[in-house]
């Protein structure tokens, strides 16, 4: 059993203070860019440039964050966002587990070249596939309005390599024994992925559930190819609007990257906790 | 049997999905084609006119260079930070949140924030610098320093990775450090003969995507280089964006195919050249 | 589920192979009826604001007259959405390209329709009241395939204040190359450790600023369809330009504008005191606290004075669009009405792309001296060829080599020469 209360011996090195003494000039280096893009967000358009710069704005303007949500039509983009990544999400903790078993605990013969097909799908640039892909789509009737989002979503459900790829790695970390125990108990091999590998998988689901969710948060170029009404809109394509072609509104667009990240950061907060406790139930011993 | 039964959404998603692209791909590269009209067969005359093209050349080399210096340094720095936030200490939470929260900051935002940091006269970067009395780099203006200016800014976005090795670590089981430290094992020892084995599967997923997303790097250089022109003197001029620009402002779909096939032939043969090695440096658990 | 739907997608795939590319267009509406109305749509590059002031001027001079077709307005597409889009089956209708340069090319490989007929039946008008530069972008061999909508082009933007703290006359700026050194000269500051506080004049710094210098050098870029960027004049005024800014170091130079990115110009912080920008800087300044004037581009010889390079926001309507009819009665209507290129111009802060009684327009002085300029004798397109675009990245790319990459402006002329002698050869 493990949890960060009772924490190993063998784990421990030094007090209290000096971990504090490494962590905090590390954080504090990742930190002052974001620092600053908060600080961003909280200007006059007309303080954005001012050299030497100002870096806490008096007064701060909060509404900019209001404005954004409210007046550019954040609040609905991040339902979109939200709703989108979810199914997403699904389909790639769906698809990534059944074909990452596949390629890490079942023993067959093309296994390996099935595996490096599989790696080689993320070789090609998505802008270059997307003409043929496109072309494809829209023969099927699915760009525009609700079906547009059917493009973005179908691929995570049938597995998209990346994180076929993390799985397998994860998978191949788990132990044999207990999935040959199973086998010998008379376990079939879909019992043994969702009772033994899918439970110790815990902490790698978590991050792929989370990296699905940075992904869709991000992705810029397929929404604009095959969402074209404004309603659908995903946050990444709402934030492309700031982007002027003479002037940009810096301070609208990083306060709307700075309030359309606090969804995914409270997904973080929460999972990260998840990942202290890990496998403590698992009981592996 | 049952393997192919596993694999078989998959597969259907990648005939479809992906198999019929990249296809579609391979015969572009063959071809002078503009997305519209019929594509005209030219065999390997794209391939030829790439080995003049001294733009390709410089955009291959600079692509080359920055992934040599990127993917061993974010292996290393993903992994400090992994070990530097898994064991539990005051305000832990807050800490991985922090080093996590960059990597969702949108590319655009991350290059401006940058580009305003790192400004040689008035950033906060060379302040600081300054303030220790250390030299301080021209950044942005100097071709050079250009690449370590995109290096930083990639290298800030590394929160995800480390998460990736937290995960990992939560996997190692506790009996095996009791046993070592039983034995009187150092905490380098302990770190060289049970922590790293334990993340080189990890390792070998993260070399190889960060091989394929070196190559494939396109926002961050495509921003700061200007609009895709690789500024300061050709420095950010990355395989990507050239690529793209090839397809979509020079309406070179063909030669465009044609480089990112000779990328997937590339970055295929490295990363079978990863994994053939792989069985000498990664550990499965047996 | 996943069975049945494969199926699908296999004969969809076996059909898409064989009809990959020319997709004609089907079930044109015509012109539409008062209970059928006709719905096109118009896809542009402009971010928000402006995309919503687009669709204002549409209700308000279009609707109203044209109560059977209606145009929906999306705004911030990118020029790869453009194109993929018109690649397909489901074009927009109508397509404002996001630049002066990319409709020639569109139009070489077919992907947009010869509007020559539309353009000779309204050429009467178009000859007597449009800006003839902006024009010259949608014309290749006779043939007309984008027209004109709102135009900009290009001046020196000169900070008043710092003009009066040297000693300058700021109802006077320099009108000749010689002048406008002896001026930057004297309103350049450096401090004592050599690191630039003030630059009189901000060197070559992209594409824009060296097509401009070039053009009051008297450059042609063109000659006929093929490139002739290594010729004198363009060689002069980099060399010029290049010679002045290395008196003070490149290095030095770079050091002190490589921080300023678009947005973020060191004019509008008064630490730059001339240099080369597009029309709409005139109304962005006016948030800066600077007391600027606008002025032609300086000339080598008074034959270049007023030279301009004068671009505009092309209306093309793709190969691929359903309503071509409709398509083709709005494009019309928006190249037209002065009214509304007048109000349209404002918003965005652009110039009319007709002249005549622009009641809508601005009486701002340097937007008003800035239109003028566009309809001056000097005042043209560029390079209004189909490899416009990949010519202006060579320039950039010359600029890039001499300024950061410490290259020699005629060797880096020639190659940048070769290359485009290569590529142009598709299209002669």
């Amino acid at each position: 059993m493990r949890s960060d209360l009772d924490e190993p011996v063998a784990l421990r090195s030094g007090p209290r203070w000096r971990r504090q003494l490494a962590l905090m000039p590390v954080a504090l280096l990742f930190l002052i860019p974001l620092l600053w893009m908060i600080s961003t967000s909280l200007k006059r358009h007309d303080q954005v440039f001012t050299w030497p710069p100002v870096l806490i704005p008096n007064p701060a303007q909060w509404h900019n964050f209001l404005d954004v949500l409210v007046k550019d039509g954040f609040g609905r983009y991040l339902l979109n966002t939200i709703a989108l990544s979810t199914v997403v999400t699904v389909g790639t903790l769906f698809s990534a587990t059944l074909t990452a078993y596949s390629l890490a605990r079942v023993d067959w013969k093309w296994r390996n070249a099935a595996f490096l097909l599989v790696i080689s799908t993320m070789l090609l640039p998505d802008f270059v596939t997307i003409i043929p892909l496109f072309s494809m789509y829209q023969k099927l009737g699915l760009v525009g309005g609700v079906p547009g989002f059917l493009p973005l979503v179908l691929p995570a459900w049938f597995g998209k390599a990346y994180f076929i790829f993390l799985m397998r790695q994860f998978m191949l970390g788990i132990p044999t024994e207990l999935s040959d125990a199973a086998r010998m108990d008379g376990c079939s091999e879909l019992g043994i992925l969702l009772r033994i590998v899918l439970p110790l998988c815990r902490p790698a689901l978590l991050s792929v559930a989370l990296f699905s969710i940075i992904a869709t948060w991000s992705d810029v170029l397929q929404p604009l190819v095959y969402l074209r009404d404004e309603k659908y809109f995903t946050v990444s394509l709402g934030l492309a609007q700031f982007q002027g072609r003479y002037v940009t509104q810096w301070e609208q667009m990083l306060a709307a990257a700075s309030v359309t990240a606090v969804p995914v950061l409270i997904v973080f907060v929460l999972a990260q906790k998840k990942f202290v406790r890990g496998i403590s139930t698992t009981g592996i011993k | 049997m049952i393997g192919l039964a596993f694999l078989s959404p998959w597969l259907l998603g990648f005939l479809a999905f992906t198999l019929y692209p990249v296809l579609a791909t391979l015969y572009y590269s063959f071809t002078d084609y503009s997305l519209f009209g019929t594509p005209q067969w030219v065999g390997l005359d794209n391939y030829r006119e790439l080995t003049h093209d001294s733009t390709f050349v410089q955009a291959f080399t600079n692509t080359l260079v920055f992934t040599a210096l990127v993917v061993p340094l974010s292996i290393v720095l993903a992994i400090s930070l992994a070990l530097l936030l898994h064991r539990p200490a005051r305000g832990l939470a807050a800490y991985r949140t922090i080093i996590f929260a960059p990597s969702i900051v949108p590319a655009a935002a991350t290059a401006a924030i940058w580009m305003w940091l790192l400004n040689p006269q008035f950033g906060l970067v060379n302040g600081a610098l300054r303030l220790f009395g250390a030299p301080t780099p021209p950044w942005l203006s100097d071709p050079d320093w250009a690449k370590v200016s995109v290096l930083l800014m990639s290298l800030w976005m590394i929160g995800s990775d480390m998460l990736l090795y937290l995960a990992a670590l939560q996997d190692i089981p506790v009996d095996y450090y009791e046993a070592a430290a039983i034995d009187g094992a150092s905490a380098w020892q302990r770190l060289r003969s049970i922590t790293l084995p334990h993340l080189t599967p990890v390792m070998l997923f993260q070399l190889i995507n960060a091989l394929i997303w070196s190559f494939q790097y396109f926002s961050i250089p495509y921003i700061v280089g200007q609009q895709g022109q690789g500024k300061p003197a050709g420095s950010l001029n990355f395989y990507a964006v050239y690529l793209y620009k090839n397809a979509f402002s020079y309406l070179k779909m063909g030669y465009a195919s044609a480089m990112a096939w000779i990328m997937f032939i590339v970055v295929m043969a490295l990363t079978i050249i990863a994994i053939r090695t792989s069985n000498r440096w990664v550990h499965y658990a047996k | 589920m996943p069975r049945k739907r494969a199926r699908g997608l296999l004969a969809a795939l076996v059909a898409t192979t064989t009809v990959l590319a020319g997709c004609s267009a089907g079930g044109d509406a015509g012109l539409g009826t008062a209970d059928k109305p006709v719905t096109i749509t118009l896809w542009e590059g402009f971010a928000d604001g402006e995309t919503t002031a687009l669709r204002d001027m549409i209700a308000k001079y279009w609707t109203p007259t044209h109560p059977n077709i209606k145009v929906e307005v999306v705004g911030d597409k990118n020029a790869q959405a453009m194109l993929t889009a018109m690649s397909g089956g489901d074009a927009p209708d109508v397509v404002m390209s996001t630049d002066s340069e990319s409709p020639a090319l569109w139009f070489h490989n077919n992907a947009i329709l010869d509007l020559s007929d539309l353009a000779a039946e309204i050429k009467g008008d178009l000859d007597a009241k449009a800006v003839p530069a902006a024009r010259a972008w949608g014309e290749q061999n006779g043939k007309v395939f984008a027209l004109p909508f709102v135009d900009y082009d290009w001046g020196v933007f000169y900070n008043k204040e710092l003009f009066k703290q040297a000693g300058l006359d700021p109802d006077k700026p320099p009108a000749t190359i010689t002048e406008l050194e002896a001026a930057a000269r004297k309103l350049t500051k450096v401090d004592a450790g050599g690191n630039i506080t003030q630059l009189g004049w901000l060197p070559l710094h992209d594409e824009w600023s060296a097509i401009n210098l070039g053009m009051a050098f008297g450059a042609t870029f063109v000659d006929g369809n093929k490139p002739a960027i290594s010729q004198p004049a363009v060689r002069d005024a980099i060399t010029w330009d290049a010679n002045l800014a290395r008196s003070y170091d490149l290095k030095k130079v770079a050091a002190f504008t490589s921080g300023f990115t678009k947005g973020d110009n060191p004019f509008a912080l008064g630490k730059v005191a001339m240099y080369i920008d597009g029309c709409w800087q005139a109304t962005m300044l006016k948030d800066s606290k600077i007391d600027f004037g606008v002025m032609s581009i300086p000339a080598s010889d008074p034959a270049h004075a007023g030279a301009t390079d004068v671009g505009t926001n092309p209306i093309v309507i793709p190969r691929a669009a359903h309503n071509q009819k409709a398509a083709k009665e709005f494009a019309k209507f928006m190249t037209l009405n002065a009214d509304l290129a007048g109000d349209f111009s404002n918003k965005i802060s652009n110039l009319p792309h007709l002249t005549g009684p622009l009641t809508t327009f601005t009486t701002d002085g340097p937007t008003k001296f800035l239109a003028t300029l566009s309809t001056s004798k000097n005042a043209r397109a560029w390079a209004p060829v189909p490899y416009a675009r990949m010519y202006a990245d060579q320039l950039a790319a010359v600029v890039d080599q001499v300024y950061n990459g410490g290259a020699d402006v005629g060797q880096a002329l020639d190659k940048a020469q070769q290359t485009l002698t290569d590529q142009a050869k598709q299209f002669q």
